[in-house]
């Protein structure tokens, strides 16, 4: 199982990867969410997904065999985050396009200079 | 009353808040001057009380220790909060002349509070996640402050921008749950002592303590993650220009400090590991930062030397000023040195008010003259005495001239 989601985390890191690199700004707003959300998926990997769920009733001071709930909550958070950077970065491209009538990267090398 | 420590945070905070909700957006420039005082009298507050009483901590919600988000007031975040009240007042101040109505519309105040709120956060919290945390909300009021004008440069500027931090973002998430997936804290604290016992595997804390490593020299900008620095300054107004050159780059060599020579220091090396077996982690890392930092202060100052507008020289200048912090910290990192460790704090707090200052006045030069270049600015001096006679200062200041505080970081 572990082997598996491993697998599929190096997948999806190399594609992010890969799309950050292309000339096409679309891609390169495509590939960096998906790192964004690899690093939550690998957080959740890293959790473990064995036991229950991390769930107290009230008066129990431990129940045995729950998940680790801190990565859960750190990945809630970071899907927060994450969703507002998307958005501003979705709002920016198309800004960008309306600015730029194109969103090849390469044509525009240099322009901020 | 150890709420004390989180009060500039929620000074900052609110009036962010404020600032959305006030239905006039063209009082939002009176609202953000009282809060910046506001601000300012709070970490005086704090400051004062970590003068008489030492550092303390606040614990958010009242969790105890390891396991809620601790607040952490000691005299190195009493410091760096000091800077950052000085110089977003001053930055206020000059906004209040410089963005105009336009600006005001588009929420440059409720960004340029969002953006003190996290460099606030980021300063005092003593929890790994909620750094992180801090961090976003400082790039995310960045990224709307370099691009709010809409210009094509801006925009591209942006667009780069984002992306590299979102990038930087992600591998700072992957190590911090390393970390916490190895040391089972993010309490740094609590992960300084776990690492002191050497309880734990150290092959993986090494390795996700120089991947943050990398994460800090992208936001501060030290080579060979320095590149994406002199556009965003260049290309945005030069009050945002301020902050971000000011101040929030100090976030990233604040987490560097607090990392490396706090949390990392007591950790050594696993005695089966090349090179470094057996030696503290921080030798290793102030290589790592001694390297960086050479080539930073050399790239930064030779390319900022045939730069003809005088934006991009002060852009490219401060990339090399982030090595010449850097370096005493290398050697605080090695020797535990408490000079060398004052040494970068002092050069802090020079850069910290001596760029802002530059960053501010390049922009009145423009709006004066017209243009930045240099070469067509001859004879400034006449026609503008005060402009550049504080132009001067801040430059001699930069350069290390007594008894100016450049001087005495140097």
């Amino acid at each position: 199982m572990s082997l598996a989601v491993a697998t599929a985390l190096g997948i999806l890191f190399s594609a992010g990867t890969y799309l950050v690199l292309r000339r096409d700004a679309v891609r390169v707003v495509v590939g960096s969410l998906i790192l964004g959300q690899v690093a939550n998926l690998y957080l959740m990997a890293m959790g473990g997904n064995e036991g229950g769920a991390p769930v107290l009733s009230h008066g129990t001071e431990h129940v045995s065999g729950t998940t680790d709930p801190v990565p859960q909550a750190l990945v809630l958070t970071a899907i927060v985050i994450g969703f507002a950077t998307t958005a501003f970065l979705l709002s920016l491209i198309y800004r960008f396009y309306e600015e730029n009538n194109k969103i090849d990267l390469e044509s525009l090398r240099g322009e901020d200079r | 009353m150890t709420q004390t420590v989180i009060l500039p945070f929620m000074a900052a905070l609110v009036t962010a808040v404020v600032s959305i909700l006030a239905r006039k957006w063209k009082y939002r420039d009176h609202l953000s001057l009282i809060g910046s005082i506001i601000y300012l009298a709070a970490v005086t507050v704090l400051n004062s009380k970590i003068l008489t009483e030492g550092s303390f901590t606040y614990q958010a919600g009242g969790w105890p220790a390891p396991f809620g988000v601790t607040f952490v007031a000691d005299p190195l975040s009493g410091l760096m909060l000091l800077i950052t009240a000085a110089v977003s007042l001053a930055v206020n101040l000059y906004s209040w002349g410089y963005i105009g109505e336009r600006g005001k519309q588009a929420g440059y105040y409720v960004f340029f509070h969002f953006m003190v709120a996290g460099m606030t956060g980021a300063f005092t919290t003593g929890d790994l996640f909620n750094l992180f945390v801090m961090f976003e909300i400082v790039l995310m009021s960045s990224y709307a402050m370099v691009s709010y004008r809409g210009t094509k440069k801006s925009l591209f500027t942006t667009l780069k921008y984002v992306v590299l931090n979102i990038i930087g973002s992600s591998l700072m998430l992957v190590a911090i749950g390393g970390l916490y997936s190895v040391t089972g804290t993010l309490n740094m604290a609590r992960m300084a002592e776990i690492l002191s016992t050497g309880s734990v595997n150290m092959f993986p804390v090494l390795g996700l303590a120089s991947i943050l490593f990398c994460v800090f020299a992208l936001k501060s900008g030290l080579a060979p993650f320095h590149f994406w620095a002199p556009p965003v300054y260049s290309n945005s107004p030069p009050p945002a220009a301020a902050m971000m050159a000011g101040l929030s780059k100090k976030v990233g060599i604040y987490a560097v400090i607090r990392l490396y020579l706090t949390v990392f220091s007591t950790a050594k090396v696993p005695g089966t590991a090349p090179f470094y077996a057996g030696r503290p982690v921080n030798e290793f890392i102030s290589v790592l930062m001694f390297v960086t930092a050479t080539v930073t202060i050399f790239l930064g100052g030779i390319s900022a030397i045939n730069r003809d507008r005088i934006n991009k020289l002060l852009s490219y200048s401060s990339v090399g000023q982030v090595g010449f912090i850097f370096i005493p910290m290398a050697i605080a990192a090695v020797s535990g040195s408490q000079a060398a460790l004052s040494a970068a704090l002092v050069y802090i707090v020079g850069h910290a008010l001596a760029k802002p200052s530059l960053f501010m006045i390049s922009g009145i030069i423009k709006e004066i003259t017209g243009t930045t270049d240099i070469r067509s600015l001859g004879g400034i001096s006449e026609s503008s005495f005060l402009i550049s006679g504080a132009f001067f200062i801040s430059a001699f200041s930069l350069v290390g001239v007594p008894p100016l505080v450049g001087f005495f970081g140097k």
